[in-house]
């Protein structure tokens, strides 16, 4: 990775965080989906990116939002999870040749077998580790599922939006 | 060698991988054991700063709504105003009041900076801080009803446990009868709360007003809850349904309850549990004091014949009456 990918990164990680807390935040639909499109700065990170920064960018990502969320512990518990799973699902998804991770670039399939499971992971976790309890099951597992859908389609568009195509 | 260095490579992230785990494990368990936290909470200057901007943002879409509150607000305390100069101002008599008593709150207005109502446990964050008075424990209100009670204070900024919290039982009664309970909120509704501790031989109607009790240094009495929606007689205990008169989803601007009291309230019902408890000891001792006694007279009412016995019982029933009398007067003095 060159100066210049690492400051773009930088960037990245705040935008990221301030999309997260001015605009994600307030996104609630129907009472059951939240959005929590910050965990795409994770998932687009470059794959030459080293495990160990993966894990501590990971860290420092859930503990920033934790502390706008008063959810202390609970993003970076989750964040830290999906960053070691992540080069793991990659190896497993290796079977085509991908360059670097975006919508433009690996297509549809990939980038969906990819990244749900890894959002789903991140999300579960939040709403489990949030209710402490599996007294309203059900309700915890729709909020997983709708939340999951919604962050996904959030990073889909985002993509199509904020980053240039490039072939 | 490769394969070695692969290895401790691979090990290497794994340890990383649960340290940052355990970490954040930790971080989840005391958090709120600590007030320490204040630093990776939303009462943090920087976090606070930036929340503060995200709200003056939303804040043009609730504006109108918020001007509606306050001037409903202003007209009912115009009509209480009024009612209570009536009553006493054309008389010109006013009764004596304890100052310390009567003027015992002091309000503190902050604004609502970050909120949440979907979450399991809820946390609301106002731009006031230690710097304005706010402290640890106070209580925090609306126009509508309660809101909760401060977690921790940063100079300018403090975190609000909102009603809508696993952990807050807010001490109330039932408006019309005065019957005691406990509020809490059971983490799947934001609109209503759970009224518990209520015995099954009170009435209770729907539509009944659920106040604070007063019984606690942290709300003033008669600030209201919210409504009963429904009741159930469950086994000892009625199963109350409360449908909150706040929206916590529009809080915009709260009060911060001072109680100049509430210190004092507290060290003193601390000392009276101590105190009751060195008397029961005393009374403990006392009792085994004159088992050991009436053990010993025992022994020597043994040796002596039973006639004896017999006049002794008698001498002691004719003075109990005396002494009765005597406790008695004592009592009316």
């Amino acid at each position: 990775m060159n100066n210049t990918n690492i400051f773009r990164q930088i960037a990245y990680f705040f935008l990221y965080i301030l999309i997260q807390i001015f605009l994600a935040k307030n996104l609630v639909l129907f009472e059951v989906a939240f959005c929590f499109v910050y965990v795409g700065f994770l998932l687009l990170l470059p794959l030459d990116t080293d495990r160990l920064v993966l894990l501590l960018l990971g860290f420092v990502l859930g503990l920033m939002i934790d502390s706008f969320y008063d959810t202390l512990g609970i993003h970076a518990f989750a964040c830290v999870f999906i960053a070691y799973l992540r080069p793991w699902l990659i190896s497993l998804l290796a079977e085509q040749e991908v360059n670097y991770i975006s919508i433009h670039q690996t297509g549809w399939g990939w980038f969906s077998t990819y990244s749900l499971p890894l959002i789903f992971i991140h999300h579960l976790l939040i709403f489990f580790i949030e209710a402490t309890s599996f007294q309203y099951l059900a309700t915890t597992i729709v909020k997983v599922v709708s939340s999951t859908l919604f962050t996904f389609s959030l990073v889909v568009i985002s993509q199509y939006l904020f980053v240039s195509v490039k072939k | 060698m490769q394969s070695l260095l692969l290895f401790i490579k691979q090990y290497r992230n794994f340890s990383l991988f649960i340290v940052l785990e355990l970490l954040a494990i930790w971080l989840i368990v005391t958090q709120n054991r600590y007030q320490g936290y204040v630093f990776f909470s939303s009462a943090n200057y920087y976090v606070g700063s930036v929340l503060e901007v995200v709200n003056s943002v939303w804040e043009y879409i609730n504006l109108k709504n918020e001007n509606d509150k306050l001037a409903k607000e202003n007209a009912e305390l115009r009509r209480r105003l009024s009612q209570k100069e009536e009553r006493t101002g054309w008389l010109d008599f006013k009764p004596l009041e304890d100052t310390t008593i009567t003027n015992k709150y002091d309000y503190i207005v902050a604004k609502v900076i970050n909120n949440s109502t979907h979450k399991s446990n809820n946390y609301i964050t106002i731009n006031r801080g230690a710097k304005h008075g706010v402290e640890v424990g106070m209580g925090v209100i609306t126009a509508e009803g309660i809101v909760g009670k401060v977690k921790s204070v940063s100079s300018n900024y403090a975190t609000v446990f909102s009603l809508l919290h696993s952990e807050i039982l807010v001490s109330s009664q039932i408006k019309r009868n005065n019957v005691i309970g406990s509020v809490k909120w059971l983490g799947n509704n934001p609109k209503k709360v759970k009224m518990l501790y209520v015995p099954r031989y009170f009435t209770i109607q729907v539509g009944d007003s659920v106040v604070t009790s007063g019984y606690n240094p942290i709300y003033p009495p008669n600030i209201m809850i919210g409504k009963v929606a429904s009741s159930k007689a469950a086994e000892a205990f009625y199963d109350i349904d409360v449908e909150l008169t706040n929206n916590f989803n529009q809080i915009s601007y709260v009060y911060v309850v001072r109680n100049k009291l509430a210190k004092e309230q507290l060290e003193l019902e601390q000392d009276t549990i101590k105190n009751e408890k060195e008397t029961l000891k005393e009374l403990r001792r006392k009792q085994e004091k004159e088992k050991q006694d009436s053990e010993k007279n025992k022994d020597k009412d043994k040796s002596k014949p039973t006639n004896d016995s017999a006049k002794l019982k008698k001498e002691a029933k004719s003075t109990t009456p005396q002494l009765m009398q005597a406790t008695d007067s004592a009592q009316k003095q």
